[in-house]
């Protein structure tokens, strides 16, 4: 079932438009089943440039399934995901500097230290974040963790530095699965106000989470599955 | 033909006539897996889940007839080498791609079950690298098996060949028609 | 073609300061190599040396290799470059490099403890050894590394999947045996120009350009 509420979508699209001209993701009848089991079928969305698109639905509706296929982790499916007028089938690996996937555990070297994990991930893709970083650190108040190994890290810690690499890759499109997991008070109040400001630069935003971090975000729609 | 028009060979008699059978086995596992590995190929550059079917079933119909050179082998060589086995390379080397693609059918339908598919296209692409190492075997490393296609221009009889060359011909056909009857089975 | 240099060395870089740093597969692997040297040499004895040496060093390999991949998995059992904006074929040949880094740890090893049970010098063989050595481990190195990146995203059937990876193998130790038996009977011209050595060589390399990128068409394409 796919149902696609337009919550201030007109006001926040003119809104997006003034920001920015970014391509939009554009998501055309995607159908997905395992094993001759239909997962979901048919969902057709768009998120548009400074968007923040809410994706809900029951435990084991698709959720996850949906948001690699926007991202290109998942290859075979039916229908198709555009960016701008481009497959994203046919980009190849440039996509990935436009959209990245935050997954629900952190995605991080244990056996480095967090300092290490943000030079290695910023190096290996050619970004320079050295005032950024900085600032990000501080505003995860992980400032004295930065030498400490990421196994000696509670899982809150390991998601903000997960969080903190993903907006220093600055992709345009944001795809956060459970973001609010393991965060305390203060992180997800940083981290709405990173995506709030994030919007305002024409970034978009498609988040699936079921905790109250998600009352502070003006969403521009929902995609119910 | 094989029964009326070839020759009794000179030194290993009527049991030469297996011969034949051998070659034509041989020539569908050549087949069916150089099919296996082109559908592989696609399978990994289109997705196309008949692709992946079609690379399993040819890889079926190759170890089966792998299966079948290595039993024939085995009957033809008892009356002539007066053992069932021996450790020449040819026959190891053979073995071993029976073993190889047996794990490949194995490990298709595990990938399947784990939802990477991929992997088995890949599997095959690197297991074919055995085919060549089977057949440039037999000339590197020093053993028994008959070297029958060689640089001096074989040692096979005009009648023998005319005989192997129909073989051939049956034996392809005999694995068009395999294959067609297993891609309706599975539907494809 | 910078680019593509710069990301391998960042990778070995991290890899190399991970296990220089926490030692575990290090150790496991010093200690695996020494045992089944001692063991091999107990059971065989000192008439096939080279033999003993290039079988241990297999086994040894096919253990540590999984170890040594799982470091890239998550915790949640994804690739963790997986959404790299790159080529994954890259990631793939860093890994073989650093693997055959390992392997050489290993063969050293194994090398050394036969050398002492046995009070023979393989090195005696020379550079016929050396060569043969270093071909055994890229072509090795090549497979395993990139069925083990591939498998270890895989939970529970992964390991057993991993056992049915070893088949590949054989038809490259074929040609590497028959360049084994040439390194006890040939001096260096005649090892050199051997069909068998050749033949190993054109494996290896078409190993290490292929392995790459199928690993990336099987993961991503």
């Amino acid at each position: 079932m796919k149902k696609f509420h337009d919550t201030n979508f007109k006001l926040h699209l003119l809104l997006s438009k003034v920001i920015s001209m970014g391509d939009s993701l554009s998501i055309r009848n995607i159908s997905k089943s395992y094993n001759h089991n239909n997962i979901f079928n048919l969902i057709s969305f768009d998120i548009g440039p400074g968007q923040i698109l809410n994706l809900s639905g029951a435990n084991g509706s698709g959720k996850t399934t949906l948001m690699k296929i926007v991202s290109s982790q998942i290859l075979e499916y039916t229908g198709e995901v555009f960016l701008g007028d481009k497959n994203i089938k046919n980009l190849g690996d440039e996509y990935f500097t436009k959209v990245i996937y935050l997954p629900p555990i952190p995605s991080l070297y244990e056996n480095l230290s967090l300092i290490e994990n943000i030079h290695f991930f910023t190096s290996i893709i050619g970004i320079r974040h050295n005032d950024k970083a900085e600032r990000l650190i501080n505003d995860f108040k992980l400032t004295s963790h930065t030498s400490k190994k990421i196994s000696q890290l509670s899982d809150g810690s390991k998601k903000k530095v997960s969080i903190l690499v993903m907006f220093l890759m600055n992709p345009d499109f944001f795809i956060l699965d459970e973001p609010y997991t393991y965060l305390d008070a203060d992180a997800l109040r940083t981290l709405n106000i990173l995506i709030n400001k994030s919007t305002e630069e024409g970034k978009s935003f498609l988040i699936t989470d079921n905790s109250i971090g998600l009352k502070d975000i003006n969403f521009s729609g929902l995609v119910e599955l | 033909m094989i029964f009326l028009y070839a020759p009794k060979e000179r030194i290993m008699g009527e049991v030469q006539r297996i011969f034949y059978f051998h070659m034509g086995y041989v020539l569908v596992f050549t087949f069916a897996f150089t099919m296996n590995l082109i559908y592989s190929i696609k399978y990994l550059r289109n997705n196309n889940n008949s692709d992946s079917k079609k690379a399993y079933i040819n890889a079926e119909i190759g170890t089966l007839f792998t299966l079948l050179t290595l039993v024939s082998g085995s009957i033809w060589a008892k009356p002539v080498w007066g053992t069932w086995w021996t450790s020449d390379p040819q026959l190891t080397t053979t073995l071993i791609l029976f073993i190889l693609y047996f794990t490949y059918l194995i490990f298709h339908k595990l990938a399947e079950k784990s939802g990477v598919p991929r992997y088995s296209s890949v599997f095959a692409i690197i297991a074919f690298i055995d085919l060549p190492i089977v057949y440039i075997s037999v000339r590197i490393m020093r053993g028994i098996s008959p070297v029958v296609f060689g640089g001096e221009g074989g040692g096979i009889a005009p009648q023998m060949m005319d005989t192997l060359i129909v073989t051939f011909i049956a034996f392809f056909f005999l694995y068009i028609y395999l294959l067609d009857l297993r891609i309706k089975l599975d539907k494809i | 073609m910078r680019n593509f240099a710069k990301i391998i060395i960042l990778i070995l870089e991290k890899d190399l300061k991970i296990e220089l740093r926490e030692k575990l597969n290090l150790t496991y692997v010093f200690i695996l190599s020494i045992t089944l040297s001692l063991i091999g040499y107990t059971f065989i004895g000192p008439n096939k040396l080279i033999e003993l040496f290039f079988f241990i060093s297999l086994i040894a390999s096919l253990v540590a290799n999984q170890r040594i991949s799982r470091q890239e998995i998550s915790l949640g059992g994804e690739l963790i470059l997986i959404s790299v904006p790159f080529d994954l074929s890259i990631i793939c040949f860093a890994k073989i490099l650093f693997f055959i880094i390992i392997s050489l740890l290993i063969n050293f090893t194994v090398f050394i403890t036969l050398s002492l049970v046995s009070n023979v010098s393989i090195f005696d063989y020379g550079v016929n050894f050396l060569t043969l050595c270093i071909l055994f481990i890229v072509g090795v190195s090549s497979i395993l590394s990139t069925f083990s990146l591939m498998l270890e995203r895989i939970k529970g059937e992964g390991q057993f999947m991993f056992i049915l990876i070893y088949p590949l193998i054989l038809p490259f130790l074929i040609l590497a045996y028959n360049s084994i038996i040439l390194v006890h009977i040939s001096d260096s011209a005649v090892f050199f120009q051997s069909f068998s050595l050749q033949a190993l060589v054109a494996f290896d390399i078409l190993l290490l350009t292929v392995c790459p990128i199928l690993f990336s068409y099987s993961i991503r394409r």
